[in-house]
């Protein structure tokens, strides 16, 4: 299908570089373009067709000079087959110097390839079934999904054929490969908001409704989500959906958002701008212009959210059938650990692997004569299955390991401040923390039980340091709130401690069961600015 | 060549502070030069902390609408 590039004639469109580009030439074509850019290296690449390498999965590293890439491969709802894996696993070992990273939105992202490598990682994808077409640009991103989907005791049905659908008809569709802007969509009927649909730009939530005097499963959707230096919640529309028309609804979504949406200035492109203008009420007239009528809402089925997490051996709704969550600090594996849950997801379940947005995995499928012995397997002591109450519940960003606006480094640092709270202070409920080291949100501070911001300053000695400021109170329940920033600044060596009399407070003070976040709702945030000034009065840079 | 978002703090009042320089320890160290161009008698610094670098190019800025540093 051809369509009609609408804002073509905007004139106001003519000073953005990046817009021109794309009308001249789509960016799924760079794919036609990487042979010959390999055959004649790094110094053949026009330095502005480096950022059309983003329809292909391809960022340069900084420096950029250096001509280090980082790759994405999408994975659809995060699930992976066995010889998937080993795919992946074995681009990592070959190419990408040992580095295996799971992502927020559950796909898998290798570092340090050369041009030179990218024909053969393609071929190599390719031939098991994956791509990386759509994992960045302006673009319909990876699809995330209830990592649990069709397995899932607590999903109303399941969600992956939907998924999948609506996967295969954004692929390669230039109808909806010149977005505006980057474009994260969820599919998820997980009853405890596994997709985190309040921070993507268009989410399908699990929800009921009478027609015809029947119950129907279906969803209600969101629109206009997403972090970054400006948060922002999504919005439901007054709509139900049955999953038969998903698809449908998605690419009028879509074709809304590439029409309509602002293409004037990259750092207002964004779904969320246009939904912010327009209201949830005005995004639905146009949308129902689209579709049809469609029905009203009908009675969410969201009960609570879990962030992602699924850790410990339960199980599915197939009689017989477990699966176990793993915890994988900070989402990083090595090639070696890749093969070696490979194998064990084949030797125990069906081959089959699934990554969380919380940059976990779990191993689906087992049965329950292969439980007892499944739990004893060696790899659980480094990734364990009942991860402890801080390393379980850690996110991060990058960092200055690869990331040139970060002031600080932080997936090191939370790993180590993680692993030693776990080993210094005993909880009965997990604490969510999340590091940043930037105000871009990379590591979803704002959603963060503790979030931890990283910023550099003059110390007392007048020596320049890493330090960090502290928020509190995140969730994505109940239609989300960010979470708000507490008086102080923290050196970064003082970190830990802080940290740590910070907790030690809300466990001396807590309820039984209590989380951070109620905690927080509870004692309010005065009272636990007070308690941070008498800490840092201790520490004092 | 970056551009940084700095906040200082001189008797409990936070101000902006923008600095173009090669690296976070330039930056700093040019944060003291600007101060020192600006006041005719140096006050006492509290508190210099960056909490913002961009990619010194066409079209980097910042917008400094409200203090990030809560006193």
């Amino acid at each position: 299908m051809v369509y009609e590039k609408l804002w073509s004639e905007n004139p106001l469109i003519a000073k953005n570089k990046t817009e021109i580009r794309k009308l001249e030439k789509d960016g799924l074509a760079i794919f036609d373009d990487i042979a010959h850019y390999a055959a004649n290296g790094f110094e053949s690449i026009p330095k502005e067709e480096w950022d059309m390498f983003k329809w292909a999965g391809l960022y340069l590293q900084r420096p950029k000079e250096a001509g280090y890439w980082m790759m994405r491969v999408v994975i659809p709802g995060g699930i992976v087959t066995y010889d998937q894996q080993i795919a992946l696993a074995n681009i990592a070992k070959d190419y990408g110097r040992g580095v295996y990273d799971i992502t927020t939105r559950q796909a898998i992202q290798f570092h340090w390839l050369t041009i030179e490598q990218i024909p053969d990682i393609l071929a190599r994808l390719d031939r098991v079934g994956l791509t990386t077409a759509g994992a960045c640009g302006d673009i319909t991103r990876n699809i995330i999904g209830n990592a649990l989907a069709g397995i899932d005791r607590d999903e109303l049905f399941d969600t992956r054929e939907v998924l999948y659908a609506a996967f295969e008809y954004f692929r390669f569709n230039e109808d909806y490969s010149n977005l505006p802007r980057k474009y994260k969509m969820s599919i998820s009927s997980n009853i405890h908001n596994a997709s985190n649909a309040e921070i993507n730009c268009v989410s399908f939530n699990p929800a009921t409704k009478e027609i015809d005097g029947k119950t129907e499963a279906g969803f209600h959707v969101k629109v206009g989500g997403g972090l970054s230096s400006v948060p922002m919640l999504a919005e439901e529309l007054d709509l139900f959906i049955l999953p038969e028309r998903t698809v449908e609804v998605a690419a009028a979504i879509t074709t809304i958002f590439r029409d309509f949406g602002y293409r004037e200035k990259r750092h207002r492109s964004r779904l969320k701008f246009l939904v912010a203008d327009w209201g949830p009420e005005q995004f639905l007239e146009k949308l129902l212009e689209y579709t049809g009528p469609l029905p009203e809402k009908g009675k969410s089925a969201v009960r609570g959210w879990n962030a992602g997490y699924f850790y410990g051996v339960h199980q599915q709704k197939q009689p017989g059938l477990h699966y176990v969550g793993v915890n994988i600090p900070v989402g990083r594996l090595t090639p070696e650990e890749v093969i070696e849950f490979a194998e064990l997801a084949k030797n125990y379940g069906n081959g089959e692997i699934r990554y969380c947005n919380s940059q976990n995995l779990i191993l689906p499928n087992v049965p329950e004569a292969k439980l007892e012995e499944l739990k004893q397997e060696s790899i659980f002591e480094r990734f364990p299955y009942q991860p402890k109450k801080f390393i379980g519940y850690s996110v991060s960003c990058t960092g200055i390991e690869y990331c040139n606006l970060a002031l600080v480094e932080t997936k090191n640092r939370m790993r180590a401040i993680s692993e030693r709270l776990d080993r210094e202070l005993v909880l009965d409920v997990p604490v969510r923390m999340h590091m940043v080291g930037c105000p871009n949100n990379c590591g979803q501070r704002a959603i963060a039980e503790i979030g931890l911001q990283g910023i550099k300053m003059k110390n007392q000695d007048k020596k320049m340091v890493e330090a960090f400021e502290i928020y509190v109170g995140g969730t994505l329940n109940e239609g989300g709130k960010f979470n708000e920033k507490l008086k102080g600044k923290v050196e970064a060596e003082q970190l830990y401690h802080v940290l740590k009399e910070l907790i030690l407070f809300f466990k001396q003070a807590k309820l039984a069961a209590e989380t951070f976040l109620e905690f927080v709702e509870r004692v309010g945030k005065v009272e636990l600015q007070t308690k941070l000034d008498d800490i840092l009065a201790e520490v004092a840079i | 060549m970056n551009l940084y978002r700095f906040e200082v703090t001189i008797d409990d009042d936070p101000i902006h502070v923008v600095i173009v320089a090669d690296s976070d320890e330039k930056a700093f160290q040019l944060v003291d030069v600007e101060l020192e161009k600006h006041f005719l008698k140096m006050p006492d610094v509290d508190d210099i902390s960056l909490y913002e670098k961009k990619k010194l190019k066409n079209g980097a800025g910042f917008v400094l609408s409200q203090f990030e540093t809560i006193l």
